[in-house]
């Protein structure tokens, strides 16, 4: 009854801690094209066509459709952005919960709050759970995987195990094609630790593979016209690349830049970006180290008769479910390597796959590793006060200052233009990167004829001299406030 | 373990004999190749290069010409690139050494650029240039092949549209993927790349370069009165 109240306080703690960073992040998120196709597809299905392809990738091909079949429902429910965005929160917060109590049942109640913390902290984790995306869903698909996973590897019948990670692990991969990485290091586990099942359930799982892909499979076999191929994009970048994409995933230090390809806008960290920047990075060199000893760890154990057998030379039996486990998320993180040897074009959002997995790896290891355990913890510790201080500011930098149009705020400052100018005025905003027109307004005639408004951020005024140079030349600065932002105007009257 | 490392040294001093025994049908192929490449005609839109007696040497690791003149397009687009015309170098002999960062040393008797003139606008210490624009590709791009290289530029003479302003020393690097850090005649010069356009920063005065987004809402409209 006792271990059950600390449970669910830990568990309630990481959905109080989750609610308040996705409250505050969430409203204040951009939308863009690939959001509002993902909503378009799925009306589609409503309306009863069925895609077999989902939208195009930068390189020219179309992504798989699991995705939009996925969302369909909540589209059904609401195409509100904000209802979306929620969902995809929602289910990291549930994948997080299913997955910890797993891990309370069978590893213990220390490992489960390692892995609460580390979750509910995790720079880029939380930032993509607040984002609607096809592959921001794939931590919740990774949950469910990591379960499957280890009842596979512990449990005696366990071949139905065996088809639910492979169905699971399908579904990663059609949200996210270069996640395809691990389906090879799924097969070494189970060659390694021997629990391959019949070879008649392998033929039926690779049947279920080719029906799961079938739809995008047939679109390239007899539908897609080929002499029309163009690849936009090679798929190598550089060697560099993924390897810092990965310690960027690690330490999150990708999310202190305000502007960053797909992330249409970052965090505005002005004037603290080197700060935030320096500590986020001896975070990502923390866990780097951490991940190290783990695997060296998970493999000290093992003996390799040759390449293809191994053998645990583990202690006692009650270690050994977590040593299994242990190798296995080793295997799946070593699989990166892949990507690091191939310079694959990859991003910090291509590796959460890798979310709940590092937070369970590092919970297991400070469990199974007894020599330096409090270091291991003193370390952990220190990284996730940085990532969860680094998280929760920058959630309520992101409520404070919003920009107009991101999800939460567009309407908002719609009716503020409507309720303070006529309809012959227009919003613009202007930023580093230049003027753009934002909005005419809806105002009745006997609002103020406010004409040109100019919206600027404070930060961005105080940051860039061209901002200002632009504004002082041609603008006056008026008495309205939206937000964060200051209005400028050329209309004098307003003053 | 010491057999292996026997035959990889074998085999390295082998491949190192046989390009010293062939380093002349290397460098025939090498200099061929060079002026095949420089002789591709990218279209109306791209620089057109010409070149007299331009000899690449794989043992000194050298490319030598008597005349390299690259003319830009004569286009109306207000891009930055469009600022120069003409770059014509003469009797030049360029070396590359491989240490950590690839070091390229020219030295030529004489450079010619003929460049378009540029208005500029004052703010404050900062002149915004109102003739032409800035585009983050053309940085990215000179990143891209240039990032890790050191570049030393000697010339007795510097003629900067048809004045000579005698013997001049350019040295230039990427301190990283935003600013180029250089020296003429030992005078720094910062070149960095912002969201805003590129900023010149010299001992004595700021330039800024807009990009494409403020040059056509603000320099634009200022000068069409809209």
């Amino acid at each position: 009854m006792l271990t059950d109240t600390r449970k669910i306080s830990a568990m309630l703690l990481f959905v109080v801690s989750c609610l308040l960073y996705f409250t505050l992040s969430i409203p204040s998120n951009s939308i863009w094209m690939d959001q509002l196709k993902a909503v378009e597809i799925a009306k589609d299905i409503l309306n009863g066509n069925f895609p077999l392809v989902g939208y195009l990738h930068s390189n020219g091909m179309h992504s798989f459709p699991a995705f939009y079949y996925f969302i369909t429902p909540l589209v059904y429910i609401s195409e509100n952005p904000l209802f979306l965005y929620w969902s995809v929160a929602f289910f990291y917060i549930v994948g997080i919960l299913l997955l910890a109590n797993y891990i309370f049942k069978k590893y213990g109640y220390f490992e489960s709050i390692i892995f609460l913390l580390f979750s509910a902290t995790h720079v880029w984790s939380l930032f993509f759970s607040s984002f609607f995306w096809n592959p921001n869903y794939i931590p919740f698909f990774m949950c469910m995987f990591i379960i499957f996973l280890s009842k596979l590897l512990n449990e005696r019948k366990s071949v139905i195990y065996f088809h639910l990670s492979g169905i699971v692990l399908n579904i990663i991969v059609q949200m996210m094609p270069q996640t395809i990485i691990l389906i090879p290091a799924f097969i070494i586990i189970l060659y390694l630790l021997k629990k391959l099942p019949s070879i008649l359930n392998q033929i039926m799982h690779v049947l279920i593979q080719i029906i799961l892909v079938y739809p995008w499979l047939h679109y390239y076999m007899f539908v897609f016209n080929w002499d029309q191929f163009h690849s936009k994009k090679k798929l190598f970048k550089s060697f560099s690349t993924p390897v810092l994409e990965y310690l960027n995933y690690l330490g999150g230090w990708g999310l202190t830049n305000e502007y960053r390809a797909y992330l249409s806008y970052g965090t505005n960290t002005f004037p603290h970006a080197s700060i935030f920047n320096n500590i986020l990075v001896v975070s990502a060199l923390i866990l780097l180290t951490m991940i190290v000893y783990s695997t060296y760890v998970a493999l000290r154990d093992a003996h390799f008769s040759n390449i293809l057998k191994i053998q645990l030379h583990t202690i006692n039996e009650e270690e050994l479910p977590k040593f299994k486990l242990l190798i296995a998320l080793s295997i799946i993180n070593l699989s990166c390597i892949f990507i690091f040897l191939t310079g694959m074009h990859v991003h910090a959002h291509h590796y959460q796959f890798l979310t709940p997995l590092l937070a369970l790896n590092f919970a297991l290891l400070v469990s199974v590793e007894k020599k330096y355990k409090k270091l291991l913890i003193s370390l952990l510790s220190a990284s996730i006060f940085i990532q969860g201080s680094f998280s929760y500011w920058r959630a309520y930098s992101e409520y404070t200052k919003p920009y107009v149009t991101d999800i939460g705020y567009s309407g908002k400052f719609t009716q503020f233009l409507t309720n303070n100018c006529n309809a012959e005025s227009s919003a613009y905003i202007l930023d580093p990167r230049g003027l753009h027109f934002f909005k005419s307004s809806q105002g009745s005639a006997d609002k103020n004829a406010c004409g040109k408004l100019i919206l600027v951020m404070k930060d961005h005024y105080a940051q860039s001299e061209i901002v200002r140079w632009v504004l002082e030349k041609n603008y006056l600065k008026t008495e309205m406030v939206f937000k964060d932002y200051m209005i400028w105007s050329a209309n004098m009257n307003l003053l | 373990m010491k057999k292996f490392f026997i035959i990889i040294a074998i085999i390295i001093s082998s491949l190192l004999l046989l390009i010293i025994a062939y380093s002349d049908d290397i460098s025939e192929k090498l200099t061929y190749n060079l002026n095949r490449n420089l002789d591709v005609d990218w279209g109306a839109d791209h620089p057109k290069i010409s070149k007299q007696n331009m000899k690449a040497d794989l043992l000194e690791m050298s490319v030598k010409w008597d005349r390299l003149k690259i003319v830009f397009p004569n286009s109306e687009s207000a891009l930055v690139l469009n600022y120069i015309k003409k770059i014509q170098s003469n009797k030049c002999i360029t070396n590359i050494s491989l240490l950590l960062n690839i070091q390229i040393e020219m030295n030529c008797a004489e450079i010619r650029i003929d460049y378009k003139s540029n208005n500029w606008v004052k703010h404050g210490e900062m002149n915004i240039s109102s003739t032409f624009f800035f585009e983050r590709r053309v940085f990215d791009d000179f990143y891209d092949k240039q990032g890790s290289f050191d570049v030393k530029i000697t010339t007795q003479k510097l003629y900067l549209n048809n004045t000579n302003h005698g013997q001049h020393l350019i040295e230039y690097t990427f301190d990283n993927n935003k600013k180029i850090l250089a020296t003429v005649n030992s005078r720094g010069i910062s070149l960095t790349k912002q969201n805003e356009g590129l900023k010149i920063h010299t001992p004595e005065k700021d330039f800024f370069i807009l990009n494409r987004n403020f040059f056509e809402n603000i320099i634009k409209m200022d000068k069409t009165g809209a």
